[in-house]
């Protein structure tokens, strides 16, 4: 009964040894495939006499691979486009949520929703920095370099991957949208999606065990949107005349003021908008004549009291700093006066 | 916390091996089966469970082991007790140990101590005693009250859910 006995002893030892192995990638998804599940009952009874314990044979059961994957867009918002525009980013994240290792075909996709964009091309992020680099990170050609992923380890379960798309022209009205969409495949499942608990026999990682899908059939996909986003900034300019009369009459001696209204529409936002206007030829300005909406502005350049001056960031000429200025904020409304030499 | 339990549960097992390998008794045998459980409508539309071979056991699925100990002496089998770790990979589905008339008891310390699952607890890491539920069981055991008689067998069964 030796040889029994030493069997035992070297079995615990394995176990041992697994438990350990096992403790230190207790990080993964679920217990990676092809893993040993054991189980040993035992029975203690007796017969009269002192209890005898009794071990049932050891029962193993091996883990099969199951076919996962996620795919999540990690743009956040929508991506803001010109119509026409080319090469703008989608950005993903490809997820093996199985708990083998598995590989992939990409598809990306533009699908209608105001407009259709068209698919350019699909970047692997090579240097792992979540930030498309062309000149780095690998262009991909399905079949040639479809990644593969590894559940089991944490940062190898993962890709992030670009798709760059085309935005039609015509030009699009502003507002309009565009979905642009990623579809990983495992190359595990062909005709994927099928249904969960399909099982491909010996399919699983090393070929002996089997695959079976799992909850995503197989494929998962998710999208982004493109927003078309045109800013336009207006100006107008409107003049009165107050003479020294009581009257409207442009004589010498009367004053004009001037209205200058500023209006953002579109989308987005204009930045830094800066309205100059120079005094015309025999007049005088009005000393501290400037308004903002009503509020006075002083003449000197004397930010932060306020960003407008006369007569100093431009020659003979008003400046007014509006900031950035958001598409349908409301009109901006700048006033001076000048004297009729 | 964790490791350390796992290689308590080993060493002990060790040690239950090398203490009761020379006890291989004749008189009583213990056979285990493992199957996948499933579910599958029936024909009026209500799930119902089927047991099929454990070839495609992926994480999330359910497999039922059944303990089978045979009294194989011409003497009735006294104080009969089988005890089956929880295996490894393995959580216990709460409310799934089939007694057949024995007494059911789990232990959450690697088999040290065994109790009915109402009076197990554990202590989390911030020092919290807490309930002991399905996921902390170590092992699980049954303990029969009456004799096996000689020739007759008695099966326990277990669901467990593969992490």
């Amino acid at each position: 009964m030796q040889p029994k006995h030493s069997r035992w002893y070297a079995r615990c030892v394995l176990l041992a040894g697994l438990v350990l192995l096992l403790a230190s990638s207790a990080n993964a998804v679920g217990t990676p495939a092809n893993t040993d599940i054991t189980n040993t009952a035992s029975v203690t009874a007796n017969f009269g006499g002192p209890p005898v314990t009794v071990f049932s044979p050891p029962n193993v059961v091996t883990v099969a691979e199951l076919i996962d994957v996620d795919v999540t867009v990690l743009t956040a918002g929508n991506v803001l486009v010109n119509s026409p525009d080319t090469n703008q980013v989608l950005t993903f994240r490809v997820t093996n949520i199985g708990n083998g290792v598995d590989d992939y075909t990409l598809a990306g996709l533009g699908v209608l929703n105001n407009f259709t964009p068209a698919l350019a091309d699909i970047y692997l992020d090579t240097d792992s920095n979540g930030a498309l680099n062309t000149a780095i990170d690998t262009l991909y050609t399905a079949g040639v370099n479809d990644p593969v992923l590894d559940a089991n380890t944490p940062g190898s379960d993962n890709i992030v991957v670009f798709v760059r798309m085309d935005i039609p022209g015509g030009p699009l009205a502003n507002g309009q949208l565009g979905d642009g969409q990623l579809a990983a495949i495992s190359n595990t499942v062909p005709g994927a999606p099928v249904a969960a608990g399909t099982v491909f026999a010996a399919a699983g990682d090393g070929g002996t065990v089997d695959a079976v899908v799992g909850p995503s059939g197989g494929t998962d996909q998710d999208f982004g949107t493109y927003q078309v986003s045109t800013t336009t900034l207006a100006i107008t300019k409107a003049s009165s005349v107050a003479d020294p009369f009581g009257g409207s009459q442009p004589v010498p001696g009367a004053t004009i003021t001037y209205t200058l209204i500023v209006t953002v529409s579109g989308s987005g936002t204009a930045n830094a908008v800066v309205v100059t206007d120079n005094i015309p030829g025999n007049t005088t300005y009005v000393f501290n004549s400037m308004t903002l909406n009503a509020a006075a502005l002083t003449d000197a350049s004397d930010s932060p009291i306020d960003d407008a001056d006369y007569n100093v960031t431009a020659a003979n000429a008003i400046t007014v700093g509006l900031g950035n200025v958001a598409a349908g904020a409301p009109a901006s409304t700048i006033t001076f006066d000048v004297v009729i030499n | 916390m964790f490791g350390t339990n796992k290689i308590l549960k080993a060493v002990i097992l060790l040690v239950v091996t090398l203490v009761a390998a020379p006890a291989f008794a004749d008189g009583i045998s213990l056979t285990t089966k493992v199957e996948k459980r499933l579910l599958v409508p029936s024909a009026e539309g209500e799930m119902q469970e089927r047991f099929v071979p454990p070839s495609k056991v992926v994480p999330g699925d359910i497999v039922a082991y059944t303990i089978s100990a045979k009294n194989d002496s011409a003497e009735p089998a006294e104080q009969v007790v089988i005890t089956d770790p929880v295996p490894e990979h393995m959580q216990y589905v709460e409310g799934s140990a089939a007694d057949n008339g024995a007494r059911v008891l789990f232990s959450v310390d690697g088999g040290f101590r065994f109790d009915v699952a109402e009076n197990l607890s554990v202590t989390t890491e911030d020092g919290f005693v807490r309930p002991a539920t399905a996921g902390d069981y170590t092992h699980i055991r049954w303990v029969f009250a009456d004799a096996i008689a000689p020739s007759a067998e008695r099966a326990v069964r277990f669901f467990a859910q593969l992490q």
